[in-house]
């Protein structure tokens, strides 16, 4: 094809390619916002079939992709669900455990020793006693509502445990369908963009939640592997939900095969937002609860030893103060004041001797004493200072948590900024492109109209 | 680098988050006076924080306890005080009815004093502080001595709480006062004198003089004791006065937050947080859009 045929399809080719420009940047446009989107970019060139002459055909109209980058995004994110998810708890805990004005079992024991003080003071008085007995109710009151505040934070991680393996469920499977559908898609010269959009949108949340790696097979499918086996592999995708474990009483992680046999994972859940909320439950709210308990446990066996060694106003001794679990385990949830006790101010002791009463105040002297004595933690603090060192180890935890959160996050912003700077849409950019495209349509269509009237005069000779 | 539109509304958005979050942060400072939001900002500063907060409760609790010490001693020196004047009167009774000069009558009257004196002294050691009978050791729910002024007590001291795991003495061994274990049973020598004044026996009466003496100094002993008692107290008052202040120190020092500093960090992140919201608002309305 020559002369003026051949300009002609020269100039519809290169309306046709303008068109497709606009086209793009108008879809750019509207995906300005879209988290996720990748900006496309027609892929022009010179049309060879024409020799030196040549037009323009359109070569594809890509999507704008990373692969590094998109990599490191979705590294950052894995980083950052087991950071915030920590930071997230720990900050709660921080504030239920480790209050900035003290905590209640730290009010409680002060409360409680300075009435044994106050009792000494005044050793025949009933209303003194009455308030040791109060005040031991008090400490009881403590423990229990502290045990019962990790308690509850422990069970606010399982049910979100159960949400983010549920949900994570649920994007394992997306990722699967989507890999099945990218694979599918018919040849065309843009890819499958959309798909290859949500496919990687879906990746990094996935693997926020479960941590592990993302790779993509030699067929260009996206897999995941983490929790120790293949969360998604091509087209198949495994399940992922909880079960309560019999001994513990605390949700397990469970993966569930192609097969339909199930495994526990939990252990091996060290990553993203499950190996955040994982470690928090096990580690950190467990050595909150064990120093709890221990704490309940050496003020029990303390107070109850001087309290037991100790006499009544009623001339009897023996008796204890508080009573509860007969080991660490559990102590701070069972403490509660000794019934029998409880009956009367009268059995509080303040004697060491059933001839001495009313006056003898050693034995509330001992008590009082217990307080700047060294008998918790085996003999090496004393209970404020065990009480202190517990709430100091949420609070130190909580600032590594939030400072590891920081690190990820900005880490995070980092490769997503990184990452939208090389694939992400720019209105200002679009708005050039779509001018020039524009003039450049403008300018094929004068060729059309130019080529049109020469024609014209060819016809009118 | 290349800037898309996404990251430029991330970046607006995390830079007017932290904006706000330290306004917030300075507000919180500001308002509760302390250096620190939460433990997690400087666990050590919440340890010091708590480590003080709870000295100073305890110094405050061992000086109730000091101050009851303090109300009981007074209680105990202003009864040998009373004591002490008794026997003063005692001993000039004694000298006075001693001298040759005095007729059995006189002496009778002289007796009657001295038996109403012993009264007193009886009614003194039987004193009580915030309803305890203080002379009687451990045993303050009964009157230490019957009227014959034989001892009904024993010989215990009370202690009481002066913090760190020390103790006061809020009292005195009144064994070492009153009874032969301090060396004169001092009540007898009341006795002693009235009978040798009703049975106008010269000879006994000034002999008697003798016992009037070691009853006077065993008096003045049992209220250097509770001088001591008293001393002691107050050197723990004044270690407690100390450690307050020193507590006070520390927190001003690392736990409380410098009012200067304070507001100044107000002024500065809500100077920062307006500069945030100028610049995001003037960044959103720049776009080729308005020049195409």
């Amino acid at each position: 094809m020559s002369g003026l045929s051949a300009t002609l399809y020269t100039a519809g080719a290169a309306l046709r390619a303008h068109q497709l420009g606009v086209q793009t940047a108008g879809a750019n446009v509207a995906n300005a916002a879209t988290p996720g989107y990748s900006a496309r970019q027609v892929i022009l060139a010179a049309n060879p079939q024409n020799g030196a002459l040549s037009g323009v055909t359109v070569v594809s109209v890509s999507r704008k992709d990373e692969p590094f980058l998109r990599a490191s995004s979705i590294r950052a994110n894995v980083q950052n669900g087991y950071a915030s998810a920590r930071a997230d708890l720990l900050s709660q805990m921080e504030g239920v455990l480790a209050p900035v004005d003290g905590s209640r079992v730290e009010h409680a024991l002060e409360s409680f020793f300075s009435s044994a003080s106050a009792l000494a003071s005044d050793p025949s008085s009933v209303a003194a006693r009455q308030t040791v007995l109060t005040q031991a109710r008090a400490i009881a009151v403590a423990f229990n509502s502290t045990a019962a505040d990790i308690s509850a934070l422990s069970s606010q991680v399982d049910a979100r445990l159960s949400s983010a393996t549920t949900h994570a469920s649920d994007l394992a499977r997306q990722l699967a369908e989507l890999n099945q559908r990218v694979g599918s898609s018919a040849p065309s010269p843009d890819q499958p963009s959309s798909l290859l959009d949500e496919r990687d949108r879906v990746a990094k949340e996935l693997a926020g939640i479960v941590g592990g790696d993302v790779l993509t097979d030699k067929d260009g499918n996206v897999n995941i592997i983490a929790l120790g086996t293949s969360i998604v592999a091509g087209k198949e995708a495994l399940s992922l939900s909880t079960a309560r474990n019999a001994t513990s009483g605390k949700l397990d992680v469970v993966v569930t095969g192609y097969g339909k046999e199930s495994a526990v994972v939990t252990a091996r859940a060290t990553q993203g937002e499950i190996g955040g909320l994982i470690s928090v439950r096990d580690r950190d709210l467990m050595a909150q609860t064990n120093a709890l308990d221990a704490l309940a446990f050496d003020v029990q066996t303390a107070v109850n030893g001087v309290h037991q060694a100790g006499v009544g106003l009623d001339g009897a001794s023996g008796r204890a103060l508080f009573a509860g679990a007969s080991s660490k385990a559990g102590a701070a949830a069972a403490l509660r004041v000794d019934p029998t006790t409880a009956q009367s101010p009268r059995y509080v002791t303040a004697a060491s001797s059933a001839t001495t009463l009313p006056g003898d105040n050693r034995a509330a002297l001992a008590l009082a004493a217990l307080y700047t004595q060294p008998a918790a933690s085996s003999g090496t603090a004393t209970f404020a200072e065990a009480e202190r060192s517990r709430a100091g180890s949420v609070a130190s935890a909580a600032q590594n948590a939030n400072t590891d959160r920081d690190d990820a996050v900005a880490q995070s912003d980092l490769t997503a900024s990184l990452l939208s700077s090389a694939t992400g849409v720019s209105t200002d950019e679009e708005m050039i492109q779509l001018a020039q495209f524009q003039r450049a349509y403008q300018a094929s269509a004068k060729v059309i109209a130019t080529v049109n009237e020469m024609l014209d005069t060819l016809v009118k000779l | 680098m290349r800037t898309t539109d996404l990251d430029a509304a991330s970046t607006r958005l995390r830079l007017l988050e932290q904006a706000r979050a330290r306004v917030d942060r300075a507000q919180t400072v500001a308002a509760s006076g302390l250096k620190n939001v939460k433990g997690s900002d400087d666990p050590a500063w919440l340890e010091l924080n708590s480590r003080t907060r709870s000295d100073g409760l305890m110094n405050d609790r061992s000086r109730k306890s000091l101050a009851a010490a303090s109300t009981r001693l007074e209680a105990t020196e202003s009864a040998l005080s009373s004591v002490s004047d008794l026997f003063a009167r005692l001993q000039e009774i004694a000298v006075q009815g001693g001298t040759d000069t005095y007729a059995a009558n006189d002496r009778r009257v002289l007796a009657n004093e001295v038996r109403s004196l012993k009264s007193q002294a009886l009614a003194a050691a039987n004193a009580q502080s915030n309803g305890q009978f203080i002379f009687g050791g451990f045993r303050t729910n009964s009157p230490p001595f019957d009227a014959s002024g034989n001892f009904l007590g024993d010989n215990n001291v009370m202690q009481v709480d002066a913090g760190s795991g020390k103790t006061a003495a809020a009292g005195i061994d009144s064994t070492s006062v009153f009874t032969p274990a301090g060396g004169v049973a001092i009540f007898s020598v009341f006795d002693a004198v009235a009978t040798a004044l009703d049975t106008n026996d010269g000879p006994a009466i000034r002999a008697s003089l003798d016992s009037v003496q070691k009853s006077i100094e065993q008096v003045v002993d049992g209220r250097g004791a509770v001088g001591d008692a008293m001393n002691l107290v107050q050197r723990f008052s004044d270690w407690l006065d100390d450690s307050d202040l020193r507590l006070s120190a520390a927190r001003a020092a690392s736990v409380d937050a410098d009012p200067l500093s304070a507001y100044t960090d107000l002024a500065q992140a809500s100077n920062a947080l307006d500069a945030a919201l100028k610049t995001a608002a003037q960044a959103t309305k720049l776009s080729l859009i308005d020049y195409l």
